[in-house]
């Protein structure tokens, strides 16, 4: 158990280590981009003495390294700062749209991953058969198409031809439980048809690949039903690979999906990131980019805890 | 949808609005109150301006019951009696006078309301009834300016305008910018003509096709700005109709006349005469636009002048100037951007063909949308852009085009011009007025290096349950009033 502990704090601390990297070459590519703050907000009306006040303001003339210095420094306190444009504290601003991201992820991971594992587990039992076939053209297919058009489809089925569900996901900071899950039904399916597919191979692919191993043919011959051999002796076997699709998809699901955001109007963290690089609100950026920067660090962590858990040998790597 | 009079309408309903053009940094401080949709309709839920333009033109009251004075520059502005804010406190002239106070602040740079404020050497009030504004430049406009959003009524000493305590129809009940707005009736609204609805939602949807999938849906009841493409097909929907109405809007191509090749008057008349706008409405506008003539008023606005010719694609006229110049072609760049506007390097494209046919040869540069203003507009001799139209045609003329503009991309900068305005401005007779503003739109049409492509039309998109009446043309969304003006059908 040492060893597993040690190597979570190993991976922790170089974690922090990608973080700050990440947030120098965030901070960097948006020095890059043209244009500042000042001339995105003022746009069409800008002059040159409105540019000057609103950059002394705000002081955005002073050199970029002492910027990035005061920022980090803030931020390694836990302190994000205030937004640029609004002065609104950027963990108020964030921590609500994270809060819907986070709901939507995790609505549409409970119908992704026991319908991608079950339907890869019968694929693989029932494999090279017309079921296994089918399923695998139809969430191919799914994975095929550009996610806005999936949305679009989903919307005319769903919302406007059959009025069963809101085109629009109408969430605010006081919406109820159950309308909130109403309201997310289409965007979930939209993104469940997108990373289905993904799983549902890796699942099929990792315990077809054991099954032409040794101790299954044992288990065969000693008389174990086909869904027994792969349930309890491939399956377990195979967790390592399947979690780490896992994680990939679940980071997918938190930072991947603006542009489903954009199609069902869901406020989450994905539109105040792109709202917030328009606008070159750096602080913003940098807070969101951080936060989709330790997603992935954190997921494929625990997807790798849960891998060497279930197969300790993963520790002693020959 | 029908259009009626407000006895037609049924009290009460939820409206659910579809708006563009809000951001996660919108406020509603009049300071900081940006023009697009989404804002400006949150805003006009909760607060109110002095007056309001009608759909001639003219300013009406809103929470200015009258006004009287101009000739020398001293206005005073009565109030309504017993407006209350939403706190219940009574609306006194104290408040209005701290309102456009304001402006004058030294943080508050980028309100238009600075502008306005900035002719004005006294605010007082005068009881607490009436406002006293004396002009430094006498300028009869003086009612219609105070519609702008820019001058936003608010609460003496509360500069948290976001807690949206203001006179208007509804209470705020959520403002999450760039999200959404929610707003509820206010029992103790001032007038019976407006506010007609129990609750307004306003969503904030960027993408035109989530915009019209939420109408179709009936998730929404009405929405602004469909998409140009599509925007004729909502007349199909069974239960649907789109309302046009022809805006003040414009786009143009803006020629600096002061460096660079187009300094000479002629090369600008021969591209004047050289562009087919026509064109350009029915490939990149949709149709949904009227075509410009190279001054900014539009045709429906007061002392539009309508004496000069329409510009219409004229080779033989456009080669003419050219001869004029002393040419036979001429090389130029023309910088655009969909920055500028959705379609602007469409726009260009159809530009290039019809030119060459002139003997002028234009090179379209696409620039990036990000820093496009800051960055190209008034930089580069020849940009596209957007305006959005003025209520009255000095405020059109003089904050755009006048010597003191710093918006000018044409770089007109005529002392001729501005004597022109300024003699209109304080003119009180109406005929002589009329005649000052049509020469100084001569002007402008002959000597400008303004060319207005066309005029947009204003789109609205609701179901059929919606009534409404003469719908507002200074901003999109009935003068961003809609949900103060519109109704459900009884």
């Amino acid at each position: 158990m040492t060893a597993i502990v040690r190597m979570i704090t190993i991976r922790l601390a170089l974690g922090l280590v990608t973080l700050w990297i990440v947030s120098v070459v965030i901070f960097i590519s948006v020095e890059f981009l043209p244009g500042d703050l000042a001339e995105a907000v003022l746009g069409q009306s800008a002059t040159e003495a409105t540019l000057q006040a609103y950059r002394d303001r705000l002081g955005l003339e002073r050199p970029p390294l002492e910027r990035y210095l005061v920022w980090l420094s803030g931020a390694w306190r836990g302190d994000f700062g205030v937004s640029l444009v609004n002065g609104q504290p950027i963990s108020d601003l964030i921590a609500v749209r994270l809060g819907n991201t986070l709901f939507l992820a995790a609505m549409a991971a409970m119908i992704a991953i026991p319908l991608a594992l079950g339907l890869g587990i019968l694929a693989a039992l029932y494999r090279n058969s017309w079921f296994d076939k089918t399923i695998s053209v139809s969430t191919l297919s799914a994975i095929s198409f550009p996610e806005f058009f999936v949305a679009y489809i989903l919307v005319l089925l769903f919302a406007i031809n059959v009025n069963l569900f809101p085109a629009l996901a109408n969430i605010g900071i006081g919406t109820p439980f159950g309308e909130r899950v109403y309201n997310s039904v289409l965007p979930a399916l939209t993104l469940t048809l997108v990373i289905t597919a993904h799983m549902m191979r890796m699942t099929r692919a990792a315990i077809i690949n054991l099954l032409a191993r040794p101790y299954i043919e044992m288990a065969r011959l000693k008389g174990a039903s086909p869904s027994r051999v792969i349930l309890h002796h491939a399956l377990p076997n195979a967790v390592a690979p399947i979690v780490n699709v896992i994680a990939l998809n679940l980071g997918y699901l938190i930072t991947g999906v603006v542009i489903v955001e954009v199609v069902f109007v869901y406020p989450g963290l994905g539109q105040l990131l792109v709202d917030s690089v328009t606008r070159r609100d750096v602080p913003v950026v940098q807070a969101a980019c951080l936060i989709f920067a330790a997603t992935f660090i954190l997921l494929n962590l625990i997807a790798d805890v849960v891998a060497v858990l279930s197969d300790p040998r993963l520790l002693h790597p020959k | 949808m029908v259009q009626g009079t407000s006895t037609d309408a049924a009290i009460g309903g939820t409206l659910r609005l579809g708006a563009d053009g809000g951001g996660s940094t919108d406020s509603l401080n009049p300071a900081t109150l940006i023009g697009a949709d989404h804002p400006q309709t949150a805003a006009f839920s909760v607060f109110d301006t002095l007056t309001e333009i009608d759909a001639d033109g003219n300013p009406q009251p809103s929470l200015a019951e009258s006004w009287e004075g101009g000739a020398d520059g001293v206005w005073a502005i009565r109030l309504r009696e017993g407006v209350e804010f939403h706190d219940g406190k009574t609306l006194t002239a104290e408040d209005v006078v701290w309102s456009l106070e304001q402006h004058r602040r030294e943080e508050n740079t980028n309100s238009e309301g600075r502008m306005i404020v900035g002719n004005m050497s006294e605010i007082r009030a005068d009881g607490p009834n009436t406002v006293i504004i004396r002009q430094e430049q006498v300028n009869f406009d003086l009612p219609a300016l105070l519609s702008s959003f820019g001058l936003l009524i608010g609460q003496a000493g509360n500069e948290d305008w976001d807690a949206g305590i203001g006179t208007g129809p509804y209470r705020k009940e959520a403002f999450e910018p760039g999200v959404r707005f929610v707003g509820s009736k206010f029992e103790n609204f001032y007038r019976d003509d407006q506010g007609f609805f129990d609750s307004v939602e306003s969503l904030n949807i960027t993408d035109p096709a989530a915009r019209a999938s939420g109408l179709l849906s009936n998730a929404l009841d009405v929405i602004g700005s469909p998409d140009v493409n599509t925007a004729s097909r909502m007349n199909r929907a069974p239960d649907h109709t789109l309302l046009r109405v022809a805006g003040t809007q414009h786009y143009t191509t803006d020629m600096r006349t002061d460096t660079g090749p187009l300094t000479d008057p002629n090369i600008r008349n021969a591209i004047k005469w050289g562009v087919n706008r026509q064109e350009i409405v029915e490939n990149v506008l949709g149709g949904f636009a009227t075509v410009g003539n190279d001054i900014p008023l539009s045709p429906n606005q007061r002392f539009y002048n309508d004496q000069l010719p329409q510009r219409e694609f004229d080779p033989e006229r456009a080669r003419f100037y050219l001869q004029q110049a002393g040419v036979e072609t001429v090389d130029l760049a023309f910088h655009t951007s969909d920055g500028a506007f959705g379609g602007a390097v469409d726009m260009g494209l159809l530009m290039q063909q019809s030119l060459a046919q002139v003997g002028i040869n234009v090179d379209v540069r696409r620039e990036p949308a990000d820093g496009y203003w800051s960055n190209v507009w008034m930089t580069e001799p020849w940009t596209a852009s957007y305006y959005n139209g003025r209520p009255t045609a000095d405020w059109m003329l003089s904050s755009q085009y006048s010597s003191a503009s710093e918006w000018d991309a044409t770089y007109f900068k005529r002392a001729d011009f501005d004597a022109l305005l300024a003699e209109a401005r304080a003119e009180p007779d109406e005929n002589r007025r009329q005649e000052l503003y049509f020469e100084a739109q001569r002007m402008l049409y002959e000597e400008g290096g303004l060319l207005v492509v066309a005029f947009v039309d204003i789109l609205i998109a609701a179901s059929n349950r919606m009534g409404h009446g003469a719908v507002g043309i200074s901003r999109r969304l009935d003068d961003a009033r809609l949900q103060r003006r519109w109704w459900f059908n009884a």
